[in-house]
């Protein structure tokens, strides 16, 4: 196994590698100067020129990728253009409240997403089954964006229960982290309900009820561990996208994180920063899908990495 | 292992919300939200800010405050001369200011400041300053390279607010990020990016200037300024109490907030402008007709009373209003008249002759594309224009560039019609959108014209005085609104939403409250 | 947890779509689906006939009023009838989920089975550019495309389109992969028929039917991304009834008239649950394993 994970961390590299031109090529694909953002009435028309060069964004792109990948293998990300803060200062910065938010509403989503799918496959083609089939389909078709003002008018607007937004104190996370939450409930408990009556169905299963084993026993001992294994597969894959629905949610919510940050500096063209962050969230879903992988193994003692 | 996994969930989740614990409050403390229209405050340090933010203000101190009547008041400076050739000024200063680290304030630091200032993002504003000499430990002399009416302006602006030396030496790049030292009225305490800079009182600070009426140390202690995105966040927490003071109440929240008795709107002069400029360089805006019937289509009151609600003044010259240079005669504003305007376009060859509404020359429809940067005033502005202009038999296409793509597509000098906003209170704004050596991007209507170029130059540099200044200015000014490459569109004022518990100023008179005023601001 | 019929198992050889037909008349959820997309179509194509009032028409001082018998849904702060606009919108949403649909299947057509066909050198390339497009998400790539070629609807299209790709490629490579083996083609390789041959006539026909489900739940998601884009500010320009960009503009209007942020919203959630649910439907009939 320790094999197998050191593989595919190795694995990584290349494709992080080839990540980082891609970016690096789209950004600078993008039009616009972001020292422009610097200048202001009264400067001479000639302080443009020195600006730019001061940040060496007059050389050839390619020398300014050399320069910028060397710099990360070094371990330094380059400084903002606008921010007069390090990248990695930046993204430490940030990175707590966004940690927070993705953690909070990933429980949520589990939480929420596994009892909603188990109740509805022990219940299946009950009325209970329907009503909870289609609040999941609801979390997976709702826009988050809209979820999120939905929550505002109800609750902070109309109830007062919460704040409209902000960031330091739990009142202020609930409304954010449900409303991720529960966009990713509906599709965990999709996944739950169909893998549960998936196993139901399977010989074994009719094999333990031979047995004479009590329902209830059967449906936690045996059904529900064996969904498990593609829960926490979508689990692992979600963990980019929880960074991903990060992004607009910490917009509606007025929250400072990595997706704020990132919009910010793609407005500003502020190159350094983007791609920090864009580094830091393809390594968190490349992440992502090899914990999912290895906790598969783990959760299903047939499938073994060599 | 499953437990484990929880635990350690569990742990990274505490080990988060402890990073973001909340804050406890002490005494009397003020919480100022500023504009979500403005930037954010990337960095405390004067000598490398691109743009300023309020906590600046409370921080630190210039030579020379500038009034909200435009006039320039002693601040650590008490009191200045000009020679007769205008090439030397000499400066007095007051004397007892300590920085908040001990350091004291003096002719040597002053003299150390205009060379720091020469290696900042704002060099340009001490280029006519040749040398610096301190005549004793309070006096300092200015000797000029060449005659600069505007140095006034310069000292006075947020981009010369003084630092202090010991500070910046000791803490290096540190400076600005972790630690902040001036001789304002208040201290730095601690700076959360994006969100909130958290000030004290500075009790030793007793140099308040005439423009407020406690000199001494402030009245409240704690200055928290808290940066917000989005207006309805801002109107929410006005109205819950979560805030003291919001600098820029959202204008269509505005009634809401007249309604409630918990809070006052105070209204003071801004300094932006909204305008609609043409690309006076390529077909059919070459023709002065054409621009001048555009001109002539914006409704301007309309505007101001669908779009803002009736906050603010309808814009008919190029510059903010309290600018003596705005003072034009009545010829050379620019008004709405609709019929004068389809007149100008029919002598100019442009009829209707299919009757689809649209103007048709040569059988080509008048189609215009007008650009304007993603936010939802500019929307809002630009979808009662395209109507306005539909009016005229204008078919505007609006389309949205965020902020940065829009400069970078202006400097193509591929626009047409664009609707823009500036925020600057001196009238050489005009060299900076009209300057032919700026074409594309800041000059967007691309103007080029002799007359013009002359005209500005003698502005930006012949005049010896203020008041020479102004009237050179105010000549260039004219000519341009004769030529209209623009439609002025709207004076937004700066509204302040402010709670019953803060007790104000009877009068306010400076722009930045948390400049002066705030010496006076007392919270019950 | 029933057993399945045998007769029905009996049948399906003989007559494929026959049964189809018969097993989605029973799937009564994928009939509603069906029956909203009918109506979105419908409303997309009489839109001038069935709004009220014009999309973009301003009528100032009628500006923000909640609904009533004249506007059914209430005004925008432009005096505009807002059910005209929603109205006008379905139009927008359709063509957005239809092309950026049509070109990123098309896109993963082409990948997906030149990677799965050739195999070799081409393929592990292929798959490590796909690999490298799936770590992306959708929302900040498809933000990073709007940036470069300028918001307007066309470009979200693309942009959707080039975000979306992956997955019907990954898609089509698997299928063709697992096909690719099975007896019947290799008799036909045997018997003489060319690469092109078997790749258009035998494997890609195989592999349609997945890829016809998976699009028709990738529309739903188009058409979420576009709101979503639209929100952002990156996506159609006005006048354009986009609902996404109705939204965006609502947010401002949350506490003053919240119906301009509540009805564009639900008509939205109508039309992805209706795609939703016919792809739902239509996984179950043809009994097809997708992962989520």
């Amino acid at each position: 196994m320790t094999n197998y994970i050191i593989r595919r961390l190795i694995m990584m590299i290349p494709v992080f590698i080839l990540c980082s031109m891609i970016i690096f090529l789209i950004l600078h694909l993008v039009p616009g100067n972001p020292v422009d953002n610097l200048l202001r009435p009264g400067s001479p028309p000639e302080v443009r020129g020195r600006l730019i060069k001061e940040f060496g964004l007059d050389k050839p792109i390619y020398q300014q990728y050399i320069i910028w990948l060397t710099n990360v293998f070094k371990g330094n990300l380059g400084v903002s253009i606008t921010e007069q803060r390090s990248v990695s200062e930046l993204l430490l910065l940030k990175l707590p409240s966004t940690l927070v938010l993705g953690v909070v509403s990933f429980l949520i989503s589990f939480i929420l997403g596994v009892l909603l799918g188990a109740v509805s496959a022990i219940k299946q083609n009950t009325i209970v089954d329907y009503m909870g089939m289609i609040l999941a389909l609801l979390g997976v078709t709702v826009p988050t964006f809209w979820l999120g003002l939905m929550f505002m008018l109800i609750f902070s607007v109309n109830l007062g229960w919460f704040p409209i937004s902000g960031y330091g104190d739990l009142k202020s996370l609930i409304l954010p982290a449900f409303t991720l939450g529960l966009a990713g409930a509906g599709l965990i408990a999709r996944v739950t309900r169909a893998s549960m009556l998936e196993i139901a169905q399977k010989d074994y299963i009719t094999i333990v009820r031979a047995k004479g084993i009590s329902n209830s026993q059967v449906i936690i001992k045996h059904i529900f561990r064996n969904a498990l294994i593609p829960i926490i597969t979508l689990l692992g894959l979600r963990l980019g996208w929880i960074i991903g629905g990060a992004v607009t949610i910490e917009i509606v919510f007025n929250r400072p994180g990595l997706g704020r940050l990132l919009t910010d500096s793609l407005f500003r063209r502020d190159y350094p920063v983007i791609q920090g962050v864009l580094l830091l969230l393809i390594f968190t879903v490349m992440l992502g899908n090899l914990i999912a992988d290895v906790l598969y193994a783990y959760a299903d003692p047939r499938i073994r990495y060599n | 292992m499953k437990k484990l996994t929880i635990y350690l969930l569990l742990a990274a989740l505490l080990i988060a919300l402890t990073g973001t614990f909340s804050l406890a409050s002490p005494e009397k403390e003020l919480v100022f939200v500023v504009d979500p229209a403005g930037k954010g405050t990337a960095t405390l340090n004067p000598l490398k800010i691109n743009w300023g933010t309020s906590a600046l203000y409370a921080l630190y101190d210039n030579l020379i405050e500038v009034g909200l009547d435009g006039k320039y008041y002693p601040a650590l400076a008490s009191s200045w001369e000009m020679s007769e050739d205008t090439l030397t000024w000499i400066f007095y200063l007051k004397e007892g200011v300590k920085f908040h680290d001990g350091s004291e304030f003096n002719a040597d630091i002053v003299k150390w400041f205009i060379e720091e200032m020469r290696k900042s993002p704002s060099d340009y504003m001490v280029q006519s300053i040749k040398s610096v000499t301190a005549e004793d430990h309070y006096t300092v002399t200015f000797h000029m390279e060449y005659p600069d009416p505007n140095l006034l302006y310069n000292l006075s602006s947020v981009f010369m607010k003084i630092p202090s030396k010991e500070a910046i030496e000791k803490y290096g790049d540190d400076f600005g990020i972790k630690y902040a030292v001036g001789t304002g009225p208040f201290m730095f305490d601690k700076w959360i990016m994006d969100d909130r800079v958290i000030l004290k009182k500075n009790p030793d600070f007793k140099w308040g200037t005439e423009l407020s009426e406690n000199k001494g140390p402030a009245k409240i202690d704690r200055l928290v300024i808290r940066e917000m995105a989005e207006e309805v966040t801002v109107f929410m927490e006005l109205k819950s109490g979560g805030v003291d003071i919001t600098e820029g109440v959202p204008d269509i929240y505005l009634e809401k907030i007249k309604e409630d008795k918990n809070i006052d709107v105070v209204e003071i002069p801004g300094s932006r402008l909204y305008y609609l400029a043409m690309n006076t360089q390529i077909e059919p805006y070459t023709d002065i007709k054409v621009r001048k019937a555009i001109c002539l289509a914006i409704n301007q009151e309309e505007i101001v009373e669908h779009v803002f609600m009736n906050v603010g003044k309808p814009a008919h010259t190029y510059l903010v209003d309290q600018l003596e240079e705005s003072k034009v005669p009545e010829e050379y504003k620019i008004s709405f008249n609709l019929d004068k305007a389809k007149e100008l376009m029919a002598e100019a060859g442009w009829k209707d002759t299919d009757g689809d509404g649209i103007l048709e020359k040569d059988g080509d429809k008048f189609v215009a594309n007008l650009w304007i940067e993603n936010t939802s005033v500019f929307r809002k502005v630009a979808e009662v224009v395209q109507e306005q202009l539909h009016k005229l038999g204008v078919d505007a296409k609006i389309t949205q560039y965020d902020s940065i793509t829009f400069s970078d597509k202006l400097k193509k000098g591929e626009q047409e019609l664009l609707i823009r906003l500036y925020g600057w209170d001196n009238a050489d704004i005009l060299e900076w959108y009209f300057n032919s050596e700026r074409m594309g991007y800041p000059n967007v209507a691309m103007w080029k014209d002799e007359k013009s170029d002359e005209l500005m130059d003698k502005a930006m540099t012949k005049a010896a005085t203020w008041e020479e200044r102004v009237k050179y200015f105010t000549d260039y000014h004219e000519y341009l609104l004769a030529q209209f490459p623009w439609a002025p569109i709207y004076l937004p004022p700066v509204n302040f939403g402010i709670r019953k518990e803060v007790i104000m100023p009877p009068v306010i008179n400076s722009k930045r409250l948390t400049g002066p005023p705030i010496l006076d601001i007392d919270i019950e | 947890m029933k057993f399945k019929s045998h007769e029905e198992k009996q049948y399906i050889p003989r007559n494929k779509s026959r049964i189809m037909f018969l097993k989605f008349k029973k799937n009564k959820m994928a009939i509603i689906g069906l029956i909203i997309i009918l109506i979105l179509i419908f409303t997309g194509i009489f839109a001038d006939f069935i709004a009220p009032h014009s999309y973009r028409e301003q009528n100032l001082s009628l500006k923000n009023q909640s609904p009533s018998s004249d506007f059914l849904l209430g005004t925008d702060e432009f005096g505009r009838c807002i059910f005209s606009r929603i109205v006008y919108g379905a139009r927008i949403s359709l063509k957005v989920g239809i092309l950026s649909t049509g070109i990123s299947v098309l896109i993963g057509i082409i990948i997906g089975s030149m990677s799965a066909y050739y195999g070799g050198f081409l393929d592990q390339i292929l798959v490590v550019l796909m690999d490298v497009m799936w770590a992306f998400p959708t929302i900040l790539l498809s933000l990073l495309i709007v940036a470069i070629i300028g918001a307007s609807l066309n470009s979200v299209i693309i942009a959707i389109a080039l975000s979306y790709w992956v997955q019907y490629a990954r898609l089509i490579r698997g299928q063709i992969l697992s096909l690719k083996n099975e007896l019947y083609i290799e008799v036909t390789r045997s018997l003489g028929a060319n690469d092109s041959t078997i790749l258009w006539k035998h494997l890609l026909p195989n592999a349609v039917i997945p890829v016809v489900v998976a699009a028709t739940l990738g529309m739903g998601s188009a058409i979420v991304l576009e709101a979503t884009l639209s929100f952002l500010g990156m996506g159609a320009q006005p006048p354009t009834p986009s609902w996404g960009s109705m939204l965006s503009n609502a947010r401002t209007y949350l506490f003053l008239a919240p119906w301009l942020a509540i009805f564009p919203g639900i008509a939205t959630i109508i039309t992805v649950l209706g795609f939703n649910l016919l792809g739902d439907g239509l996984r179950d009939i043809m009994d097809i394993k997708m992962k989520e």
